[in-house]
């Protein structure tokens, strides 16, 4: 065998080729560097890869059913009064957040002296099935706030909400307005009249109770499917041809593998939740008309009161910006803003160009909330936009 | 020699003449397929370069030797007849290249109008089995059942129905997600066709060839996605998933009760018990502490201290 040779491409016949041809062309493109490549990523593959999520310590302080509440460790001194909740989607793990020490959202919240907690939904089973998404965000949602509070000696708190882990934030904080300081959504749908995303489109064909008997939980693998569909040149075929591309380089592989660990890492959805998400939310849209009910009780958007900070991601596929604009329009806040970056779904918290700009922007704002006289020089470089109140405040 | 490497060269006789015997059982296949197909010609070496390249079975043969000529490269040394584990991604990228090297000779098929062909009849095929399906067997099945047993008769009838709605249902989705892919590449075709007739030369890069592909891929998924088309089909498979399942269902519930093993609806029999109970438990606890559940007016401030008992 003449392992130095270049494959020839040069004399195919162009103006004929085959898919296959065309990745394994692009993959095996130089045979002598290709097999010089496999040599190293042989080595990589094999030796020694940190693939680790999640390392920042923190400590189960709350636990009720499958859902726990996570303390992260401080890091530094605490400069902030008000504590701040995250609540993540129940799609996916919060573990994104923090998947690795240079790209991670709660360490930079951390380092910036934030006391911070996070709700981990956990895995639901069977038994959970008729949880419904009352019994998250009346339930589980606000005997953790209560927790805090109590903890924490406060009468509010900061919430931060991710995807449709906001979606259930926004309900919280206009059925309890009294319990949140200041309100963040990321990438949050509360408008789902609209033909932007492909979940939207697709949601209009399908029936929640058909998939509920069928499957009891929604599962968390059908899901994925679903979201690998959204997208299938570039999340099936070409992320794996980019992955053989650089499969030789140990952060590369390292940094893709957490990646997919984080990706397929997904929870089954409670059916009852999974039922009235798609048939309120996205059949109906309830919310964003302040039609939704809970327990009876109306979720009436304009008793967030509070500051609000909404941030979305121009590029995503998932929750398309029209989504998450409208939400700053109804609430009864007068201190909103809205920020849209340059960026898509996942991005927004990952990606090195908009991770500079994400978390130091929350913390920038909560800290201006939290305690307007001490706003830190320290955050230079970021730039800040102020509210039209809070500029109002300033100069008063 | 020791007892190792006696073994190694023993296990490595053994490989070699393994080998070889399948490498001449293929070449004797190769020719005689050649000599059916095209008697005149001299076996491999025809002047016909198209029948050559056209030839599956020479492909394959050549595979073949370029398998085993990768495992079996290290004649000299007896240590490096038998590979280690670590070397079989080096050897199935060997073999791989060269099986790639072969196949690329292939004229392609896109654009001739073969593959079309093929998918085309792939979906009549689906289609008068589908027809064929409703016509006569669905009937079958779901005939009238007497007796005792007519109930688990109709059950397990009904549950091979909805499997076989679903499995035809399923094939139609994916042929149907699989026609972005077709028109890529026409559309990849016509265009490469145009730029050949300009006279450029950029798609002799691999690479530029692979982004052009991907990137219209891409624009003709999300283009299909978004179709009624796709939505109805997608649609009808969740549909059939749903009634296979739920027919499934019924029928392991029949097979179950025999076996002290709980079936799924007595679980959720036992499941819903317990969300009811652990709700009142909450209100009645709630109610207990005096903390109100449904205090939603109520300012944080005001309401009551709780105790450390309550906090855990």
């Amino acid at each position: 065998m003449k392992e130095e040779k270049s494959l020839d491409l040069k004399g195919l016949n162009a103006a004929k080729p085959m898919p296959s041809d065309l990745i394994l062309a692009k993959i095996l493109g130089d045979t002598a560097q290709w097999f010089k490549r496999m040599r190293t990523a042989r080595d990589v593959l094999l030796g020694p890869l940190d693939t680790t999520i999640a390392p920042t310590p923190y400590d189960v302080i709350y636990e009720e059913d499958r859902v726990k509440l996570k303390h992260y460790r401080p890091v530094t001194e605490r400069k902030f009064k008000t504590p701040l909740l995250v609540c993540y989607a129940m799609v996916n793990r919060e573990t994104m957040l923090d998947l690795q020490p240079d790209r991670s959202v709660v360490q930079t919240f951390l380092n910036s002296g934030i006391e911070l907690y996070m709700i981990d939904w956990g895995y639901p089973t069977r038994k959970d099935r008729f949880l419904t998404i009352s019994d998250h965000v009346n339930g589980y949602m606000n005997n953790i706030v209560d927790f805090i509070l109590e903890r924490e000696n406060l009468p509010s708190l900061n919430l931060m909400g991710i995807c449709q882990g906001g979606t259930f934030c926004v309900m919280y904080a206009a059925l309890y307005p009294e319990k949140i300081k200041n309100l963040v959504t990321t990438v949050t749908p509360t408008n789902f009249d609209t033909n932007q995303g492909l979940l939207n489109i697709w949601a209009k064909y399908i029936d929640p109770d058909k998939l509920i008997d069928a499957y009891g939980n929604m599962p968390g693998d059908i899901m994925n499917l679903g979201f690998l569909l959204l997208n299938p040149a570039r999340l099936m075929i070409d992320k794996y041809v980019g992955f053989i591309e650089n499969i030789d380089k140990k952060d590369f592989v390292e940094n893709f593998v957490r990646m997919e660990k984080w990706i397929f890492d997904s929870p089954d959805f409670p059916a009852e939740a999974f039922r009235e998400f798609i048939r309120d939310l996205y059949h109906n849209n309830l919310l964003i008309q302040n039609k939704m009910t809970l327990d009876g009780k109306k979720v009436d958007l304009r008793r967030i009161t509070m500051p609000l900070l909404n941030i979305y991601a121009k590029l995503d596929h998932l929750v398309p910006p029209e989504c998450c604009d409208k939400l700053t329009k109804v609430v009864g806040s007068t201190d909103t803003e809205d920020v849209c970056l340059e960026t898509g779904h996942i991005g927004i918290y990952v990606s090195s160009k908009t991770r500079k700009e994400f978390a130091p922007r929350i913390i920038s704002w909560l800290k201006e909330r939290d305690d307007p006289e001490s706003v830190s020089e320290s955050m230079g470089g970021i730039k800040k936009k102020k509210s039209p109140t809070a500029r109002r405040e300033k100069q008063a | 020699m020791s007892l190792e490497e006696k073994t190694a060269e023993n296990t490595g006789d053994f490989l070699s003449e393994w080998m070889k015997a399948t490498s001449d059982l293929w070449e004797s296949t190769f020719k005689m397929a050649t000599y059916n197909r095209y008697p005149d010609d001299t076996v491999g070496g025809s002047e016909n370069g198209a029948v050559e390249d056209e030839n599956p079975w020479k492909t394959f043969y050549e595979f073949w030797q370029a398998l085993s000529t990768a495992i079996h490269r290290g004649e000299d040394t007896k240590q490096d007849i038998i590979r280690p584990v670590t070397d079989i991604p080096l050897v199935a990228m060997q073999a791989l290249q060269l099986l790639l090297a072969g196949h690329l000779r292939f004229p392609g098929l896109l654009g001739t109008g073969e593959t079309e062909q093929i998918t085309d009849i792939a979906r009549k095929m689906n289609k008068v089995f589908s027809e064929l399906y409703i016509k006569e067997l669905k009937r079958i099945l779901n005939m009238p059942q007497l007796g005792l047993t007519r109930y688990y008769q109709e059950r397990a009838g009904r549950a091979l129905d909805k499997f076989s709605e679903f499995q035809s249902t399923l094939v139609d989705f994916i042929q149907l997600l699989y026609q972005p892919m077709e028109r890529t590449l026409r559309s990849l075709q016509e265009e490469i066709k145009n730029i050949n007739e300009r006279g450029q030369e950029i798609l002799q890069d691999s690479k530029e060839f692979y982004k052009l592909w991907i990137n219209r891929l891409e624009e003709n998924y999300l283009a299909f996605l978004r179709s009624p088309e796709y939505g109805e089909a997608m649609r009808k498979t969740l549909q059939a998933l749903h009634d296979y399942r739920v027919t499934r269902e019924q029928l392991l519930l029949d097979l179950l009760q025999d076996l002290p093993i709980p079936t799924n609806r007595d679980m959720d029999g036992v499941y819903k018990d317990i969300y009811i109970l652990k709700k009142r438990v909450k209100e009645l606890e709630n109610k207990h502490k005096g903390k109100r559940y449904e205090g939603r007016e109520e300012s944080r401030l005001e309401r009551p201290e709780r105790s450390e008992a309550d906090a855990q």
